[in-house]
């Protein structure tokens, strides 16, 4: 039981790192903020531009985007900083907001590959 | 599991595990925020991992909901209370049905994989409020760090139990 444990732990921590590592960047030119699941504003990345949700104000600019800033008391968002590619999202569970980088393609493709 | 509502003793030691893991849970969120949005050490963790050993699983489950409750009271972040609890449950249950497969000696080893639950009911009290899997995006950074975090606190847990074991004879 133990070494099954532990062989287990093992491959959940290479299998984790490995796709860490080795999934390709998955690009993209759209950037999408999603409340609750719905999309509320829409936006390209490389056009600069301001949106301000009703708790977030984010911010789009060299290609990049950000959360800049949020009404709650943890500002994980904010702290996140910047993405450039749709690797992973910027989520703010307080004010129920995501954003996401999306491209061309499959979305489901892209959230599952 | 008796229920014995005039135990005093009972009831001072689930008092005193609740305060310490409270206080554990509270000086914890006083340090920076890693990287990865949910990802932290689970220091409070030690006390449910030694709750289900010593006491068994209804006590830790009482221990582990006041503190979840009283933890986001006092934080004053009431949003983490549903990630906190789905999360904390999860490894519980994960903790319950394993603590019969292992001894006393094994105990570090459990907590690596009740973090890896609590991880994942975390994300799906996350998927199900934001109505959205892409947070499941962070799944594989957060299993990594709750694997680490879980051998660590595991270890604490352990050390724990022979210190206590050792005052109590």
């Amino acid at each position: 039981m133990k070494r099954g444990v532990m062989i287990l732990l093992a491959a959940v921590v290479l299998l984790s790192a490995g796709y860490i590592l080795l999934r390709p960047a998955q690009a993209g030119e759209t950037v999408r903020v999603y409340q609750a699941g719905e999309v509320i504003w829409e936006g390209v990345l490389e056009e600069p531009d301001v949106f301000h949700a009703p708790h977030n104000t984010v911010v789009v600019e060299d290609g990049r985007v950000r959360v800049s800033q949020a009404d709650c008391p943890d500002q994980v968002c904010v702290n996140q900083g910047w993405i450039s590619d749709g690797t992973v999202p910027i989520v703010c569970l307080p004010n129920q907001l995501i954003v996401q980088i999306e491209g061309g393609g499959n979305q489901l493709d892209a959230q599952t590959g | 599991m008796t229920h014995k509502p005039a135990d005093p003793r009972r009831l001072a030691r689930l008092a005193l595990l609740t305060a310490v893991a409270l206080t554990i849970f509270l000086v914890e969120a006083q340090l920076p925020v890693l990287p990865i949005p949910g990802a932290k050490l689970g220091l409070a963790n030690i006390v449910t991992v030694y709750a289900v050993f010593v006491l068994g699983p209804g006590d830790a489950l009482s221990i582990l909901l006041v503190r979840v409750f009283l933890g986001a009271v006092f934080s004053g972040q009431m949003s983490t209370f549903f990630y906190s609890l789905s999360g904390g449950f999860l490894c519980w249950v994960v903790l319950c049905v394993l603590r019969r497969f292992f001894s006393q000696k094994q105990i570090w080893l459990l907590s690596p994989v009740s973090a890896v639950f609590h991880n994942l009911g975390q994300l799906l009290a996350a998927a199900a409020l934001l109505q959205s899997w892409a947070v499941f995006a962070w799944l594989p950074y957060l299993l990594i760090a709750g694997i680490a975090a879980g051998l660590f606190t595991g270890l604490a847990a352990q050390f724990l139990l022979e210190r206590l074991e050792k005052i109590q004879k």
